[in-house]
């Protein structure tokens, strides 16, 4: 498989489907691990390995189709309590997992797949088959080899053929069928484990008690199956009695797909084509009152069994239909560069909707005030629904941290259980994409540095097992993600000294606990006594503060010696609009995020003298320094007599702006600023204003940490003056 | 190892494997039943096993039964009857 750079849509469909797969893959295959008789779990793996087998081969991936093909086979195996779940199995399962996305990863142009270890792991497969097999002492040559499994193989639908086909079986077992020890209850059975079936005994062969012989099989059976396994399955199913039975397979209803206009097929039809009654007969009955069934019945066309077997083959199609129809309604698969785009004209819309809004007001206009009330609705509710759109539950990213804490478990030997809450917590796709990285370094701290050795924890008074607790869930316009563990918590004044010694801060500093903690986010900052294969990549809690303060996000953390370590996140619900409060300063626009925007208050001549122009303001009984936007981005024009704070909130410390005017909320359409600003510290974004102007999107944490640091600078340098 | 016992009343209380070893057996109880009661009441609270072979057999005594209008009533019949009927296709 080369990397070419055109990969057809179809490949591109199964790229992302087998992502898809893969994650569910994994989160199934862990869950098992926990319940290992939980049979659904085994089928949803199966189902999982056998789709990405099929549509790999489909769209040409021979050697993923090929791989996975010994995964699925054991997993048949597991399936039908051939094979049990063991611990074995789940590694070697999530080393076939992981194998397979090097697979796909390789064929984007990624890193080589190394062949030897694919053969290593179909290796394991093999062992672990051939083990059962041994243990229950199958003989001959039946015993599951290398041999045998491409033997299954070849039983198999044909890779790559995965439609949903409806058969028709009548499967008439010879009168001796008992008598060579078969059971066609089995046969049946087995039938069912194919596909959704409906089976239908006929006993018309039957006859009275005395003129029976219980011991001849005189029964037969009707059966409607749907499968996606190809009508190979189905003959396989039969192999053995070939000799003694009759058996005739129809298809009636190809790749699963009805057409609209399709109607079901009537009964009289349906008994008319498996040939239970003659053309003439039904043409007679036809255009009478009474159901058709009914009066062929009546008139000894035929006998109620086959009308019933007709009535049920009908049902099973009906059910099929509607079973497709639902799943198609379910849900669509749309390209997310296609939701970017509606993002964006989205965003375009509530720009010019905001400039209409502006013009109209101006005009003065009855008419043309409705209407432009009546688009700023609509442009309301599309934006919402379409931000709606790009929602996704958090719980996808959870079930990886589950795979992220058992491996970390055992490369560290540590007994660690992730719990999770409110994984259907949703935010947006973009957010949630670049949340996994720090997420995944949070976890990863918590894991080695907070959560102690079982017998630590054990001589500590704590239970060996070590739990990291993972939650997500709403809060207004935000999202709080928790990560909790119950570890040893955060130690002040190894911390402190830590600190000192990396010369982050002076010996004499006088830090609030929150101030402490804090510290641990300050670049260069580690106090790992040593590296392990876990800690020691080279990222610190820094770039973790730092990803979390470019999605508008805050990160706050909480400690307690001994008893554990919490810290939460704090994220906006998207990234594409938010809502701002705008204010202006001379000629210039600037938006404040709303979300932490506490309230306005006035700012006059005298306000500003009582206070010796120090840049604190009293309000309402309680001291807020504040910063003057136009001191910091050196805005021309002299200040109007009565300014206005804006006072906000940010990590439990309330800062105020001063800014001419404010005027007032606006639907804030965030547009990236160009690679020249990227350094701009304080400013995280722009926005086009109705009238075409641009507003500049304030970034407060990064402000008041920005005029922190200029202050505690310049009161430095006045000391040492 | 199959055992039955017919009452005056036309109950027939079948006892132990319904099964394809004793179905010979089976089928001369039942039709020595239907011979002499006009309404014919099955008990299988004793039953241990039953096969598909039983049911074969019981439709064939039903068909004797409509034949001849005569009853045939199953009391106290097993889930594991149910469930072969189920699987067996026979429920429909």
């Amino acid at each position: 498989m080369s990397s070419d750079e055109g990969l057809d849509k179809g490949r591109e469909i199964f790229i992302e489907e087998a992502q898809e797969l893969l994650t569910e893959l994994e989160s199934a295959l862990l869950e098992l691990e926990e319940n290992p008789a939980d049979t659904e779990l085994v089928g949803r793996v199966f189902r999982a390995m056998h789709t990405i087998k099929g549509s790999g081969a489909m769209f040409g991936y021979d050697d993923i189709a090929k791989f996975t093909h010994e995964v699925e086979t054991t997993f048949d195996m597991v399936r039908n309590g051939e094979i049990p779940v063991t611990t074995n199995l789940i590694n070697l399962t999530l080393m076939a997992r992981d194998q397979i996305r090097t697979m796909i990863e390789a064929s984007q142009g990624g890193p080589q797949v190394d062949e030897a270890r694919s053969k290593e792991i179909i290796s394991g497969f093999k062992l672990v088959m051939a083990k059962d097999s041994d243990e229950k002492e199958v003989a001959s040559a039946e015993s599951v080899t290398a041999t045998d499994t491409s033997t299954t193989a070849q039983k198999e639908a044909p890779i790559g053929r995965v439609s949903i086909v409806t058969y028709r079986v009548r499967f008439r077992p010879a009168p001796e069928l008992f008598a060579t020890g078969t059971n066609p209850i089995l046969l049946l059975n087995e039938l069912r484990e194919v596909g959704k079936a409906t089976i239908v005994a006929q006993t018309d062969a039957i006859p009275t008690l005395e003129d029976f012989d219980p011991e001849t099989c005189l029964t037969y059976w009707d059966i409607v199956i749907t499968t996606d396994k190809g009508i190979d399955a189905i003959k396989d199913v039969f192999i053995f009695v070939e000799d003694l039975c009759e058996v005739k397979i129809e298809t009636i209803d190809e790749g699963g797909v009805f057409d609209e206009d399709e109607r079901h097929l009537k009964l009289g039809e349906i008994l008319l084509s498996r040939g239970d009654v003659r053309l003439d007969d039904l043409k007679g009955v036809l255009g009478k009152q009474k159901k058709v069934g009914q009066i062929l019945v009546e008139l000894g066309i035929t006998d109620e069994s086959h009308v019933t077997s007709a009535l049920a083959e009908q049902k099973h199609i009906k059910e099929v239909k509607e079973q497709k129809q639902k799943t198609d309604a379910a849900s669509i698969r749309v390209p997310s560069e296609k939701l970017d785009k509606l993002v964006d004209l989205v965003g375009e819309l509530v720009t010019v909707q905001a400039r209409l809004s502006q013009t109209v007001t101006d005009f003065s206009d009855g008419v043309l005030m409705s209407i432009s009330e009546e688009v700023e609705r609509l442009t309301w509710e599309l934006r919402d629904n379409t931000m709606s759109i790009r929602m996704l539950p958090i719980g996808s990213t959870f079930s990886k941290f589950k795979r992220l804490l058992r491996d970390l478990s055992a490369d560290l030997g540590k007994e660690v259980n992730l719990t999770t809450d409110g994984a259907d917590t949703e935010l947006d796709k973009t957010v949630i994409e670049k949340l996994n990285d720090p997420l995944v370094h949070i976890i990863r701290n918590s894991v080695d540095h907070g959560i102690e050795q079982p017998d630590v924890r054990v001589a500590a008074g704590k239970s060996r097992y070590g739990t990291v607790h993972l939650t997500a869930g709403h809060s207004g316009a935000n999202v709080l993600i928790q990560i909790q563990d119950d570890g040893k918590g955060l130690d002040k004044d190894v911390l402190f000294a830590k600190a000192v010694e990396k010369g982050i801060i002076q010996p004499d500093a006088e830090l609030s606990e929150k101030e402490i903690f804090s510290l641990i986010f300050a670049p260069g900052f580690s106090t790992a006594q040593k590296l392990t294969s876990v800690s020691g990549r080279g990222v610190g809690m820094d770039v973790v503060k730092r990803n979390i303060e470019a999605l508008r996000g805050t990160v706050d953390i909480k400690s307690t010696l001994g008893v554990g370590t919490t810290i939460t996140l704090k994220l906006p619900l998207t990234l594409a609009i938010i809502d701002g409060l705008l204010v202006k300063v001379a000629d210039d626009f600037f938006v404040i995020p709303l979300s932490v925007v506490q309230e306005c208050v006035e700012l006059t001549k005298e306000d500003i003298a009582r206070m010796h122009n120090r840049h604190i303001s009293n309000v309402r009984g309680a001291i807020v320094p504040y910063i003057v936007v136009r001191e910091h981005f050196l805005v021309d024009g002299p200040r109007p007599e009565v300014e206005q704070i804006v006072v906000t909130e940010v990590e439990d410390k309330r800062v105020g702006f001063v800014v001419d005017y404010v005027i007032g909320e606006h639907q804030t359409v965030i547009k990236t600023l160009g690679r020249i600003y990227r350094d701009v510290e304080g400013i995280s974004g722009a926005t086009i204003l109705g009238d075409g102007t641009v507003a500049l999107i304030m970034d407060i944490p990064k402000l008041v940490s920005v005029v922190e640091k200029i202050e505690s600078s310049s009161y430095e340098t006045a000391l040492s003056a | 190892m199959f055992s039955h016992k017919l009452d005056k009343s036309g109950e027939l209380a079948l006892e132990g494997d319904l099964t394809l070893q004793n179905i010979k057996d089976v089928k001369d109880a039942l039709l020595n039943a239907i011979n002499k009661a006009s309404a014919v009441t099955l008990n299988l609270s004793r039953v241990a096993d039953v096969d598909f072979s039983f049911l074969q057999l019981l439709r064939a005594a039903q068909k004797s039964c409509e034949i001849r209008e005569k009853t045939l009533t199953l009391e106290n019949v097993p889930k594991r009857y149910q469930e072969l009927a189920d699987e067996s296709g026979f429920a429909h």
